[in-house]
Parts: C-alpha cells; sequence; structure tokens
C-alpha cells in the first residue's frame, strides 16, 4: 500500500459472462486528496464504482480502505467505517423534506430508535437532536441551509445535486465517493458544486474520489486521475501529466471532446 | 381414496385456479393491475346465475349466458372506473382493484342478502368415470375451459397483430402507444377478458357448493398463489401452478380432518414460493401519462366541492376541533347506544393507525389486519375464559399475540415488494380466518368483566375506556414520526438500498416497524372482542381485511388524521344516516367505501384527511424552518476535532 492512501484498489476484475467489465485495475485515493476517476462511457467506471461502494461483488482482486479489506463488507458496514456515496441518478426520496433526506445520511450515528422514538426517552431525543444538528450543519456546507423545510421535490436539478453531497457528508465520513456529480449541470452550478467539493477537502478533511465526464471539472480539483479504457487501466498519475498524455487524449478526448 | 384419487380430484379442482389465474397474470403483464377485482367479478358471476336460474326460474343455458354477459360489461365499466389510475404506483393500482371488490361484495349484499345461497348444475348431473372416481360435467367443463383458455391465450398473444400490441404494452407502455397500440382498448380487451373468464368460474362453481360473500376472495387466494408459479409471466406455468395448487388442496383435505388445513398448506405455499423463486415479472414503473386532458366538468366540480369544503373545514378547525371533542366525550358517555358506536368507531380508528403505520409509512400494503383483529380477539378471549387471566393482562397478552404472528409472517415477507407481500398476507389472512380461528380451544365469546376497577358492562363505560386508549396509540405513532425514525421509515419505503447505502439497515427499520403495527393491531382487535362479546371466525374473515384496509386509504394512508377520519366515517357517520331504528348489518357504509377509494385514488390519493391540510406549510415544518441557523460552526468543530489526527482510524460511532 503507498503510503498515505485511504483508499486502494487491487487488481480488480469483474466479469459479467464473457464481458470483462473491470480487468485487473488498481486505484488509490490518498488521505486529504481527491482523486479523478475518467474514461470514455462503457469504460467501466460505475462498475468499479459499484465495486468500491459494495454494490457488486468484484470477480477477484480486492479493495482496501484505511488498511482494512472490506472487499467482502456490506454496504451498511462500508458506510459505518466512514464511506459515503452519491448517486449518478440522484436517490433522494422526493415525498420528504429536504432535511429530512440529510438525516438520512446520518444512518451510522442512530442506535436502535423504535422503541426509543415511541416512549421518547432522553436519549433518544438527544440523538434526534444530534442528528438533525449535523444535517443542518450539512446543508449549510452545500449552501442548501434555506431550503431545509422545502419539499425535496420543489428543487431545482442543480440544488438536487448538492443535497445529495450534503446527505453523503452528513454521514461525517472520511471518504467521499462521487458518481458524475456534475452529470446534467449548467456552468453556474458546476462551479458552485466545485467549490464545495474543494471545500470539503480543505476544511473537512475528506479525501474524495471523483468519478467524472467533464474533463474541465477533474483538472480543477483532481491532483491525480486514472483514466479507463475498455475495462483496463489506460494511464494514471498526477492529472496534468495524465490528461496531456496523447494516449489519452486519443482516446477521450479525441472522442468526446471537452464539454 | 387413494392419493392418486386425491391427485385426480385436485387437478379438477384447480381447474377453477387456473382459470382465474391466467387472467390475473395476463392483465398483470399488459396493464400492470395485479387484480384482487377477479374475486368480485367470481361472485358477481355466481349470484346473478344463482338468482337467474333458481328464483326467476330462467332456463339454466340462459341465466348462465346472462349471468356471463353481465359481468363482462361489469368487467368494462371497471376498466373505464380505473382507467384515471393507469399509470399509478402498482400499489395504488393494487388498492384500487381492492375497492373494486369491496364495491362488488357491497352490491351483491344489498342486492341478495347476508344469506348464503346455492344455485343448479348448470350441466347435466352426470359424471365422467376414471377409474373408481366420479368427476361431475361440471367440473370437467371448468378444467376444460381453463385448459381452452391458457392455450388460446398463448397463441393469441404470439400469433395475432393485436396480440403482440398487448406483448408490447406489457414491454413498454410508452412506446407501445407510440406506434400506435391503444392502451384503452388493450385495457378494454383484459377487464373484459378477465371478467368473462372469472363469471364463468363462478358460474360453474357456484352450483358445487353454497356460495357466501367471502367464497371467491379464498378462490382469489389461490388463484394468486397460482400466479406466483408463473412468477407472474408465464402463462403455461401459471396454468400448471393452478393444477399444483388444486392438488395440494385435494392431497391436504384427504391427509388432515382439521377444517380450512387446506388454507394452511395454500400460506406455506406462498412463503415457499416465495422465497424460493427469485424471477419475478418486473413491476411496470409508473410512466407520468402525457395526455391532452378533456375538461371534465363533473371532475372539476368533485374538486371545487373537495376543495371548498375543505376551505371551509380548515376555517373553522379549532373550534370544530374543540366542539368535536366536547361531543365525542359528552354523548358516547350519556347513551349506550352512541357508546357502542363511537367504541366502534375507535375501533376502526386503531386499526387504520396501524394501517398508516404499515401500508402508509412501510409501504407493505397488509390484507391481514382481518386476522390480526381476529388473533387479539381470540387470544384475549382464550386468556380471560379458558385461563382467568385479568382482563387488562389479557388485552396485552392479546397484542403480543399479534406480534408473536407479526413475526412469524414478517420475518420472510421482508424480502417482499409490495405486491408480493399483499398475496402473501391475503393467504396468511385466509388461514388465520378458516384454520385458527376456527381451533375449538377458542372460545367465541369474551365476557366483559371489569378494567382497572371500573365496570366496563356498559357501552358507555367502555368507550370511555377506550377513548384514553387511542389518544396513547396515537402518541406513539406521531412519536414514530416526527422522530428522526420517521424519515428513516419512508426512505426505506421508497429508497431501501440508498438506506443500507448510508449505514442504516432498511430491513430491520421496517421490521420494527411491522412488529409495532402488529401490536397495535392486535391489541385493538382486543378491544374490538371487547366490543363485540361475541364473536364467530366469520366475523375476522378476508372481507373485514379488504374493508379495513380500504377504510384506512379512504381516510388518508400517509396522514395522522386520516385514521381519525376513518374511524367517524365508517365508525360512526353511517349510524349518524340510518338512525338508532336500524339494528340489521347493512352493506351501506362498505358500499360508500367502495365508491369513495375509487374516486379518492383517481382525484386525490392522498385521502380525505389531506382536505383538512392546508396548502401552505404545516404546523410542524414552521416550526422547523424557525430552527435557529448557525449551530454549523459547532457542528465543524466538533468535525475538526475528531478528524485532527488525519489518517488515524476515526470512531465508528458517536
Amino acid at each position: 500500500m503507498p503510503p498515505g492512501a485511504l483508499l486502494e484498489v487491487r487488481n480488480v476484475t469483474v466479469r459479467f459472462g464473457g464481458l470483462v467489465a473491470n480487468d485487473e485495475i488498481n486505484l488509490s485515493v490518498p488521505t486529504g486528496g481527491v482523486a479523478g476517476l475518467i474514461g470514455p462511457n462503457g469504460a467501466g467506471k460505475t462498475t468499479l464504482f459499484n465495486v468500491i461502494t459494495g454494490a457488486q461483488p468484484p470477480t477477484s482482486g480486492s479493495v482496501i480502505f484505511d488498511g482494512h479489506d472490506i472487499t467482502a463488507d456490506s454496504r451498511q458496514k462500508r458506510a459505518r467505517r466512514g464511506m459515503a456515496r452519491t448517486f449518478q441518478n440522484l436517490s433522494l426520496v422526493l415525498s420528504l423534506s429536504v432535511l429530512d433526506n440529510v438525516t438520512l445520511g446520518c444512518g451510522r450515528f442512530r442506535r436502535s430508535g423504535l422503541m426509543g422514538s415511541i416512549v421518547r426517552t432522553p436519549g433518544l431525543r438527544r440523538q434526534d437532536r444530534l442528528v438533525r444538528d449535523v444535517a443542518l450543519g450539512a446543508l449549510d456546507f452545500v449552501g442548501l441551509l434555506p431550503e431545509a423545510s422545502r419539499s425535496t421535490a420543489d428543487l431545482t436539478y442543480g440544488d438536487r445535486r448538492r443535497l445529495e453531497i450534503a446527505r453523503a457528508l452528513a454521514l461525517e465520513p472520511r471518504l467521499l465517493l462521487l458518481d458524475e456529480p456534475s452529470a446534467g449541470m449548467g456552468p453556474r452550478e458546476t462551479a458552485q458544486l466545485a467549490n464545495v467539493i474543494d471545500r470539503a477537502r480543505t476544511e473537512l478533511g475528506l479525501s474524495v474520489l471523483l468519478v467524472e465526464h467533464d474533463m474541465s471539472f477533474v483538472r480543477a480539483l483532481a491532483e491525480s486521475c486514472t483514466v479507463l479504457e475498455f475495462g483496463r487501466v489506460l494511464a494514471t498519475g498526477p492529472t496534468r501529466a495524465v490528461l496531456d498524455d496523447p494516449a489519452v487524449a486519443e482516446a477521450y478526448l479525441g472522442k468526446t471532446g471537452t464539454s | 381414496m387413494t392419493y392418486f384419487n386425491g391427485v385426480l380430484v385436485g387437478i379438477f379442482t384447480g381447474g377453477a385456479y387456473a382459470l382465474v389465474a391466467v387472467s390475473i397474470t395476463l392483465m398483470y403483464r399488459s396493464t400492470g393491475f395485479l387484480s384482487f377485482a377477479h374475486a368480485g367479478f367470481a361472485s358477481l358471476g355466481a349470484y346473478v346465475y344463482a338468482d337467474f336460474a333458481g328464483p326467476r326460474g330462467f332456463p339454466r343455458p340462459l341465466a348462465a349466458l346472462i349471468a356471463i354477459v353481465v359481468t363482462a360489461l361489469y368487467g368494462l365499466v371497471t376498466e373505464r372506473i380505473l382507467r384515471p389510475i393507469r399509470n399509478a404506483p402498482a400499489a395504488t393500482k393494487m388498492i384500487a382493484t381492492l375497492g373494486i371488490v369491496q364495491l362488488t361484495t357491497a352490491l351483491i349484499l344489498l342486492i341478495y342478502g347476508f344469506a348464503p345461497t346455492s344455485a343448479p348444475l348448470l350441466l347435466p348431473d352426470q359424471s365422467i368415470v376414471i377409474g373408481s372416481l366420479r368427476i361431475s360435467y361440471q367440473q370437467t367443463a371448468v378444467l376444460v375451459i381453463a385448459g381452452a383458455t391458457a392455450v388460446g391465450l398463448g397463441w393469441f398473444l404470439r400469433a395475432t397483430r393485436f396480440g403482440t400490441g398487448i406483448r408490447a404494452v406489457a414491454g413498454n407502455p410508452d412506446s407501445a402507444r407510440l406506434m400506435g397500440v391503444s392502451l384503452t382498448q388493450v385495457g378494454r380487451f383484459n377487464w373484459a377478458l378477465g371478467a368473462t373468464l372469472a363469471g364463468t368460474a363462478g358460474v360453474l362453481l357456484a352450483p358445487l357448493s353454497p356460495i357466501t360473500a367471502a367464497t371467491f376472495t379464498l378462490l382469489l387466494a389461490k388463484a394468486l398463489t397460482a400466479t406466483l408459479v408463473g412468477g407472474l409471466i408465464s402463462l403455461p406455468l401459471t396454468f400448471l401452478g393452478g393444477l399444483g395448487v388444486g392438488i395440494a388442496d385435494s392431497l391436504t383435505t384427504l391427509r388432515f380432518s382439521a377444517p380450512g388445513a387446506k388454507e394452511v398448506v395454500t400460506m406455506l405455499l406462498v412463503v415457499g414460493l416465495l422465497i424460493g423463486r427469485r424471477r419475478w415479472a418486473p413491476e411496470l414503473p409508473p410512466t407520468p401519462e402525457i395526455k391532452l386532458q378533456r375538461r371534465s366538468r363533473l371532475r372539476d366540480t368533485a374538486v371545487t366541492v373537495g376543495q371548498f369544503g375543505g376551505g371551509l373545514l380548515r376555517t373553522v378547525k379549532w373550534p370544530l376541533i374543540i366542539v368535536g371533542a366536547v361531543i365525542a366525550v359528552v354523548i358516547p358517555a350519556r347513551s349506550g347506544y352512541w357508546g357502542f358506536v363511537g367504541a366502534r368507531g375507535l375501533a376502526y380508528t386503531i386499526q387504520s393507525l396501524s394501517l398508516v403505520l404499515l401500508v402508509g409509512w412501510g409501504g407493505q400494503v397488509s390484507l391481514m389486519h382481518g386476522a390480526y383483529v381476529g388473533i387479539g380477539a381470540f387470544t384475549t378471549a382464550l386468556l380471560v375464559v379458558t385461563h382467568g387471566v385479568p382482563l387488562e393482562l389479557a388485552l396485552l397478552g392479546g397484542g403480543l399475540a399479534g406480534v408473536v404472528m407479526g413475526a412469524l409472517v414478517g420475518l420472510p415477507a421482508l424480502r417482499l415488494s409490495g405486491l408480493q407481500f399483499a398475496i402473501a398476507s391475503l393467504t396468511f389472512a385466509g388461514a388465520a380466518s378458516e384454520f385458527l380461528f376456527r381451533r375449538t380451544e377458542f372460545p367465541k365469546s369474551l365476557p366483559r368483566g371489569t378494567l382497572f376497577g371500573v365496570d366496563i358492562f356498559d357501552d358507555s363505560h367502555l368507550y370511555l375506556f377506550m377513548l384514553p386508549v387511542t389518544v396513547v396509540l396515537y402518541l406513539v405513532v406521531w412519536n414514530v414520526r416526527r422522530s428522526t425514525y420517521g424519515p428513516l421509515l419512508i426512505s426505506a419505503r421508497d429508497a431501501s438500498t440508498t438506506v443500507a447505502h448510508f449505514g442504516a439497515d432498511p430491513n430491520r427499520t421496517r421490521m420494527g416497524t411491522f412488529l409495532l403495527a402488529s401490536f397495535i393491531a392486535a391489541f385493538g382487535g382486543g378491544l374490538y372482542g371487547v366490543l363485540l362479546t361475541g364473536f364467530t371466525p366469520f366475523d375476522f374473515s378476508l372481507i373485514l381485511s379488504i374493508a379495513l384496509l380500504i377504510y384506512a386509504v379512504v381516510g388518508g394512508i400517509e396522514s395522522l388524521a386520516g385514521p381519525l377520519v376513518a374511524g367517524i366515517a365508517f365508525g360512526v357517520v353511517p349510524q349518524l344516516i340510518q338512525g338508532q331504528a336500524s339494528t340489521t348489518a347493512s352493506a351501506l357504509p362498505d358500499l360508500f367505501a367502495g365508491v369513495a377509494v375509487l374516486a379518492l385514488l383517481a382525484l386525490r390519493p392522498q385521502g380525505l384527511a389531506s382536505l383538512l391540510r392546508a396548502p401552505a406549510p404545516t404546523s410542524e415544518e414552521e416550526e422547523r424552518a424557525v430552527v435557529p441557523v448557525g449551530r454549523f460552526d459547532l457542528v465543524l468543530k466538533r468535525w475538526r476535532a475528531r478528524r485532527a489526527p488525519l489518517g488515524a482510524s476515526a470512531p465508528e460511532a458517536s
């Protein structure tokens, strides 16, 4: 394990029948740093992301988080270790308020709950208060505090993206896993989002894995970067060097261009 | 009778199940309605046939024809009624078909009364002989029609243009529409066909045994079990499943003499199938339909009247609440009659409360609340009458018995989606009312004694005891909703994998709620038993389960005011309308419930209670909005303090 790596993916291979979605992939996210993961459509980014978050067991290989092998851990266990994620297709509960959606992120601070909630024990009330405080803090951090009591369905698309990040922050994670956070957003919203991610690192000391399509977004945020193509690692290293690599430009930029 | 003969008899019994099951599967595939309405269609066919062939003296074939035509037309009416919600979520659609059952049952009870009826045989009273076994023409006809239907439909779907259209709708409704397939036509075809087939089953089955309103809900439970064999996809497998359920029935009857044993076997079959079978037709996602809405004066008027009424109620909210509270305490306290009516209303409120928790927030559509009520009532009676336990403790015991039942049913049920759970709970309710409650160990009465030293022989006294109990239960449910457990529960319903990704356990969350709802329902059932004093297994049949769910949905399945509305609307208002003179059981409340649920699902899915809520933020939300800002510094500090040694392992939980 390279010194200072919080997350390490070692030789991960995922096969779906005859299709090799990930082939012997290695990747690491340094503690306190932002790592980018890019690649054209179908390169295997989402599969790798799912392996890291526990939604997809790898065919072989392992995932190390903070020195522990978490390859076989459940999603819940990964969350309790301090990994938080967002969803590419947004997974917010629209029938709940903005604040309630964020309290969902505090799952790992909740002990039992039901019996305590019924009789409203002091401990449970304290826990509820703590959960709401943390959630409000997270909302403030992404700039959504004024919307706390609104219905989630009323939020704009960009606000929903930030709400997803707030929910992930409410987990008080050590590693933030972002699945195409800037997808479908305009330049102003993207800048706002970049600011939030940057502050999450500098102010909260989080490590971030950024799965992205938008090259400029990655260029601005990530120190290191890994490029996937056809399920293999095409290039990896410091962002600038990787993105200026002619092979990457051909495989990636040449086809889709910078958006 | 040998086992071989048992299997043969089973195949012929299973024909009816297969017939209904095939049409349910087809309907689910092409319209996304998991139809319980087939029970209503079969009932209608049976009753109309019995009426025309019996008292009216029509020739039997003509009577059968009339019955089937009436049912088919009724199916078309059903399609029209359900058309507005054909793009709603699957659970809503299923509840709407329950509304059809409710409506049909109420209509039948209104016209034909509560007494069981029987019908003359349609076909000549002759039998075909297989070995030592005689199978009547009537039963043979059921099997032949079922087989022909399954084969015919299979061919029709594959070989004809319209059949291809139906399959296209099943796969992707939007694309199918764009390609010129009319959803309305596919719907009409399905409902007419489903009604015809179920009606035919009703006509053919009616003469074989006396029929009641509940007969065909049991048939439905069997048919739904058969659809599980086909995974709601395959017609041939569904057909075989129907025969299989029939064989299971017949062999069980051969082996066990206890009444209702075959219902228990059906339930076990369902549990096994749901756990063992992974492949399952995907629920069609609700697709918001882009439609050029024609102005409908009827709908506009209904909405306007509703909003006006709601506005009026909101204006006088507090005076109304105060007056209502005074009336709720004073009048039932002074009159035994209103004491009884009020207590019944409270009993409905308690059940609705449990359903709000389970269905509204937990997202599991339960068709077994009648069984919970029964378990509560019978356990309480057993403890009091047989074991001499004081009533206070016996009521608690009843509630705990509900929890035990909930755990037995709930543990396997947690793996299920809403629709699957509905089917499982239906078969469970069938097994409970046909088998469990018929056990002779259970006393059929619950004499009233004293509660905490107060004589509750008087209905008024019982009411005055139930009122604070209901308030406490309300508080319990409200506390769940307003704590952070509430959002967690609703998230576990709407986005369970997301909940898992954030470190909470969606299954444990749902299990906890499920057990709490079980306790409330069974405890309320104990109180209902005390209120009724004497009861029979039929009091807790599937009909009650369906009615309770419909009541709760009409009241408002996701709102706390809903149960109160349901209790008043179905426990008290019917008595206000009918007056004290009428003491006979009436189907009118159920008729109203059926109509109301269908109208509400189309116009106002949040239920009657939502009319009371102003469009502005509720008081709870306002309270949240003024939460002092600026705690963030505090949180941030705490965060940083914890994260100070970067790279060191963070504490697992706070």
